[in-house]
């Protein structure tokens, strides 16, 4: 007597599930879509982002002045001086080497409005850190608060693009900006 | 760059890392679901301590009368003075177990798991239960006549406050693990999963939230599946097969509801009177339980089956045909006999002896009806059966435990429709006249301002847990990967030199890089911080913390120490707060 009800019962959870179903699948698919702007998004970061060929400086402290003079003026940076601060400042907390070469000196600031970024190459090795890792390579990250994702995001795309020892080399050998820009993004 | 270098080579680290996040994101087990465990763990216990308790009883009663199995049949054989001397005995031991347990205890925490869960800080006392549990074996086994479950639910849900204890649980977590507990004794103790978990949730929280529901229902459900794997396996009262001889029959069995709700309130009331009256005599306690023995056993020379909780003499009545002026007379001497142990201050319960009662009253109706039914072949049995449900509604006042409670006791399903209407109206014409009903009044004793007051006076402190996993804001990438490795967190609390608060890393945030060993050389939790994340301070109202969940979606808040010092000292999980106010209206 009990048996048929039970059965009843079951196939209506069984429907009530395929019914909840459907919305997974449309934020599965949402999430795809929203990656694949994220990929035309860090190219394009790449191609705005200013390159400064050629570092003249001998310590970590002017490589990252003399990148981030690349960004004075630029419409996502709200106060210039306070943002080499931030960055110098997170600098001395545990300087940011991605080995190879390549720093990644990075802020997360109140004193930009947007991600910013710059790119600094050095014909010579400039001692970064309490270490005196050699870098060749400077990559200047600014990010505002609240964009952590985003950031992350970014940051482990340029990390990706480093991992490849010919990119590197084609990096630190690169003649002018539009080279660089053109390593990089490709 | 140790720290990169650490981490190249834990491949396994990186493999680990995604497959917990894969679980965290396909399972995202809530607090709510890692108490489920905790639950099944306390529905093992308990019934592992039931069924001890059930074994030491047999060798008591085996010691006292030298014969095991059912009390009324030991009494039957015995001679008469040594049907008063047993339970005289009983009596003076159980009530020497109590006088000089009571001063082992230091603590003036609560026995009492009902007060435990609902306004108690779900601790149940642990050597005053044991205490306790000791006198219940001596009244128990010499043939008191009170029910088992009293020690049984006690015992059990002491030892399911053990954990709580141990690693220190918050306050509602604490006292859901005490009904748990409970309902786990309950379930092993009658062979019934369903009824347990109801026993709980409508007599002791008043509530069926499924917040506080599911977790009764894991431990009720091990409970009853370690007990059937260890002991018997039948029904407790298993019923010849139960037919209404006509639809017409619904007629009496409403009657039938209306003589138990109407016969409930005399029985409490002479429950009440004789605990009262015993406690007036000029007596010892020792000798007042030596004395309510020995009425016990007096009442047994006439008749043994008083003796015990009645487990018998139910199978009996539910089985064999009476003749009406044996029956009554087994009653009226049962009710008296539950009433002097009651009232001598035995530890114990009263739910068999009161489906004792139940079931004579409602062979006794039975029979009255039989003499007018014009239904050849009629039999009072089922009558009993119904009456044992509406008695059983109408005395302790939950009519949904007491359908489902005589559901699985006979697994009768036929029984349903005449069971419910009884056990309903049973209940409703009791509560015309007795407000208190069995295990209400240790709760009403409190008083329900006193609960409603203690409550409202709460605040974060009451409900935090001290000493959240926080990280620092120069933690690197792969401290806090690991964190997120060894946790069930979303968000990680970070802290500065100083221990302030400064905001979260999120899972959210990092849950697709948490393998990518490159970060771990560039990034810092201040990098990845979240500075809007609230918070709450210690001191504040948890009607506050209410207000913050409903508008956040997290799962847990950080606990501050003020707003001057946001020192970070505790963590507030939601899951606490629901059972919290789950607990809030223990009886409508």
């Amino acid at each position: 007597m009990n048996l048929p009800l039970a059965r009843l019962v079951f196939l209506a959870a069984g429907l009530y599930h395929l019914g909840v179903d459907p919305p997974r699948a449309v934020r599965t698919g949402m999430r795809t879509s929203s990656r694949s702007v994220m990929a035309t998004d860090t190219t394009e970061r790449i191609v705005q982002a200013p390159v400064r060929i050629g570092l003249e400086a001998t310590d970590d402290e002017a490589a990252i002045r003399e990148t981030a003079e690349a960004l004075r003026g630029s419409s996502g940076i709200l106060e210039f001086d306070a943002f080499v601060d931030a960055v110098l400042r997170r600098q001395r907390v545990e300087p940011p080497l991605l080995g190879h070469g390549i720093a990644l000196p990075h802020a997360r600031t109140e004193a930009v409005r947007d991600i910013v970024t710059a790119f600094g190459v050095a014909r010579h090795d400039v001692p970064f850190g309490p270490d005196r890792t050699p870098v060749r390579l400077v990559v200047l990250v600014g990010t505002p608060p609240g964009r952590a994702s985003e950031y992350l995001a970014w940051v482990a795309d340029l990390v990706q693009r480093f991992r490849d020892a010919r990119v590197r080399d084609a990096l630190a050998a690169a003649p002018d900006a539009e080279a660089f820009v053109r390593v990089l993004a490709g | 760059m140790a720290v990169a270098r650490a981490l190249e080579p834990t491949v396994l680290l990186r493999r680990l890392l995604k497959v917990r996040v894969w679980l965290a994101e396909t399972f995202r087990p809530t607090e709510l679901q890692v108490l489920l465990v905790w639950a099944a763990v306390v529905g093992v216990v308990g019934a592992l301590g039931a069924y001890l308790f059930r074994g030491a009883t047999d060798v008591v009663h085996w010691t006292l009368t030298g014969r095991m199995g059912g009390y009324v049949d030991s009494f039957a054989h015995l001679p008469w003075w040594r049907r008063i001397l047993v339970p005289a005995l009983g009596g003076a031991l159980a009530g020497t177990a109590l006088h000089y347990g009571s001063r082992l205890g230091r603590s003036q925490r609560s026995t009492d798991y009902m007060e435990a869960i609902v306004v108690g800080d779900g601790r149940v006392a642990f050597r005053q239960s044991l205490v306790k549990s000791l006198s219940a074996l001596f009244s128990g086994a010499s043939g008191a006549s009170i029910g088992r479950e009293g020690p049984l639910v006690q015992l059990s849900a002491m030892l399911s406050s053990l954990p709580g204890r141990w690693f220190r649980f918050s306050l509602p977590k604490r006292r859901q693990l005490v009904a748990c507990g409970a309902a786990a004794g309950i379930a092993s103790a009658y062979n019934a999963p369903i009824a347990g978990a109801f026993f709980v949730a409508e007599i002791v929280l008043g509530s069926l939230a499924m917040e506080s529901f599911g977790p009764l229902v894991v431990s009720s459900v091990t409970a009853t599946l370690v007990t059937r794997a260890i002991a018997r396996s039948n029904a407790l009262y298993p019923t010849p097969s139960f037919v209404l001889q006509s639809y017409w029959e619904i007629g009496p069995y409403v009657v039938l509801g209306i003589v138990c709700g109407l016969a409930a309130p005399i029985y409490l009331r002479f429950l009440r009177r004789s605990e009262t009256a015993f406690q007036r005599l000029p007596l010892h306690r020792i000798a007042r339980l030596a004395l309510g023995g020995a009425v016990v056993g007096v009442l047994a020379v006439l008749h043994p089956e008083v003796c015990g909780n009645g487990y018998s003499v139910v199978y009996a009545i539910l089985h064999n045909p009476w003749t009406w002026q044996v029956l009554l007379a087994v009653l009226v001497l049962k009710v008296v006999a539950t009433g002097a142990t009651f009232g001598s201050g035995a530890v114990g319960g009263v739910f068999t002896p009161t489906l004792l009662t139940g079931s004579a009253l409602g062979y006794l109706y039975g029979v009255a009806v039989g003499a007018v039914s014009p239904y050849p072949g009629f039999v009072a049995n089922t009558y009993a059966l119904v009456g044992m449900g509406a008695f059983l509604a109408s005395a302790t006042g939950a009519p949904v435990m007491a359908i489902i409670m005589l559901f699985e006791l006979t697994l009768n399903y036929q029984i349903i429709l005449p069971l419910m209407l009884a056990c309903v109206i049973g209940y409703y014409t009791c509560r015309t006249f007795e407000t208190k009903f069995l295990y209400g009044e240790a709760l009403e004793r409190k008083g329900a301002a006193v609960v409603a007051e203690h409550l409202a006076g709460l605040t974060v402190a009451d409900l935090m847990r001290p000493d959240p996993l926080e990280i620092r804001v120069n933690s690197s990438f792969r401290e806090i990967a690991e964190a997120f490795l060894q946790n069930r967190f979303n968000n990680l609390y970070v802290v500065d030199e100083d221990d302030r608060f400064v905001g979260v890393v999120s899972l959210h945030d990092v849950k697709g890089y948490l393998d990518q060993p490159d970060l771990a050389r560039v990034l810092i939790a201040e990098d990845l911080l979240r500075e809007d994340f609230p918070a709450i301070h210690v001191d504040h109202p948890l009607e506050e913390a209410l207000f913050i969940f409903e508008r956040s979606r997290s799962e847990r808040l950080p606990v501050l120490e003020s707003a001057t010092t946001p020192r970070l000292i505790g963590s507030l999980a939601k899951t606490d707060l629901l059972l919290h106010l789950v607990g809030r209206h223990p009886r409508a």
